[in-house]
């Protein structure tokens, strides 16, 4: 077997102590495991940290217990929930999806949704407006006003200065 | 009819927005939920911080509503909350303390030097019990039920304002249950 050593190297900011951390995984997938999971935890002291980033001793003592999980085998998500049960959802950067977080996640796209039904919504009303006040179909011209009189007379017009 | 309908419905969505973020505004955000809360406390089994030889479990709990102060004598703010304790233990407020990652013979002497406010003194010497219940940072101060039940965390400092505003009317209700 194929011993896997992570040197985690941290500088306690204060004290200028470096606290290193060494962790021995009897795999490789375990160590990918861990890694994953310390970047996805959120330290819940130094608040925009994930644990592999923190110092504060509470990250510390998280990233041991992770260690030690996924040692003895268990899945990300068990990890995870392991966490959520002690700290809250607050530890998570990526909140499961439920009834309480679907404005998390979906309210993103019910935002684009307005913005796409609105945007379509007022071009056609626009077109809308012009068709019902008279003018014929749309045809090739390129320019179009307001009822049928106006727009013989435009096109009169520019048939004169087009013939100058 | 349908154009103020156009101009009224993105205003409405851009007030309910600000409502829920409003709501937001004042919070403190170091401040975080109580994953424990309405859970039983998580069993534990840990060294008396006096006697080494004594072993305490959930059961020496004493069955009726106290408060969990969690301390260490490295937190300066349990060295200022520490007066008000003792003034809550004087009144007869049931406090467990949890001596979290400290070391015995310091906790002791703070002990010795400035009154044990404490009923009972549980040692968590490496936070493993701290852990389980989700403390992140000295002091925190649970209330726990009759039933050893978490029914309220504090984080941070208990001083009279704490204590009058949000420990005290939730203890007070949980001793008339």
């Amino acid at each position: 077997m194929r011993f896997v050593l992570l040197f985690v190297l941290a500088i306690g900011f204060e004290s200028l102590n470096a606290d290193i951390d060494v962790y021995e995984f009897s795999s490789e997938t375990k160590l990918e495991s861990y890694q994953a999971l310390t970047r996805e935890l959120r330290c819940p002291k130094c608040q925009n940290q994930d644990i592999a980033d923190s110092n504060a001793p509470i990250a510390q003592d998280m990233r041991a217990q992770v260690h030690r999980l996924v040692e003895d085998g268990h899945s990300h998500d068990e990890v995870v929930d392991f966490m959520i049960q002690r700290f809250g959802e607050f530890v998570t950067y990526k909140p499961p999806v439920r009834s309480e977080t679907y404005l998390l996640w979906y309210g993103p796209w019910v935002f684009i949704a307005i913005g796409l039904i609105a945007i379509i919504g007022i071009s056609r009303s626009k077109r809308i407006s012009v068709d019902t006040n008279g003018t014929t179909e749309s045809t090739g011209s390129s320019l179009k006003v307001g009822n049928s009189d106006d727009q013989a007379e435009l096109e009169a017009l520019l048939k004169k200065y087009s013939d100058d | 009819m349908k154009s103020r309908l156009v101009f009224l419905t993105p205003l409405m969505l851009a007030v309910g927005l600000g409502l829920i973020l409003y709501t937001a505004l004042g919070k403190d955000p170091s401040k975080l939920e109580t994953a424990r809360l309405n859970d039983p406390l998580p069993t534990f089994s840990l060294q008396s911080l006096e006697y080494p030889s004594k072993l305490l479990t959930n059961s020496d709990l004493g069955g009726k509503p106290s408060l969990l102060n969690v301390w260490a004598t490295w937190c300066p703010a349990c060295k200022s909350e520490h007066g008000y304790l003792m003034a809550l233990a004087q009144q007869g407020v049931p406090i467990i303390g949890l001596n979290y990652k400290d070391d015995r013979a310091k906790a002791l002497q703070w002990l010795d030097g400035l009154g044990d406010p404490y009923s009972l003194n549980l040692f968590d010497p490496r936070g493993k019990f701290g852990f389980d219940l989700g403390v992140y940072g000295a002091p925190e101060t649970y209330i726990i039920d009759q039933n050893g039940v978490v029914r309220y965390r504090h984080v941070g400092e208990v001083n009279h304002r704490v204590w009058e505003v949000q420990l005290a009317p939730r203890f007070n209700a949980l001793l008339k249950e």
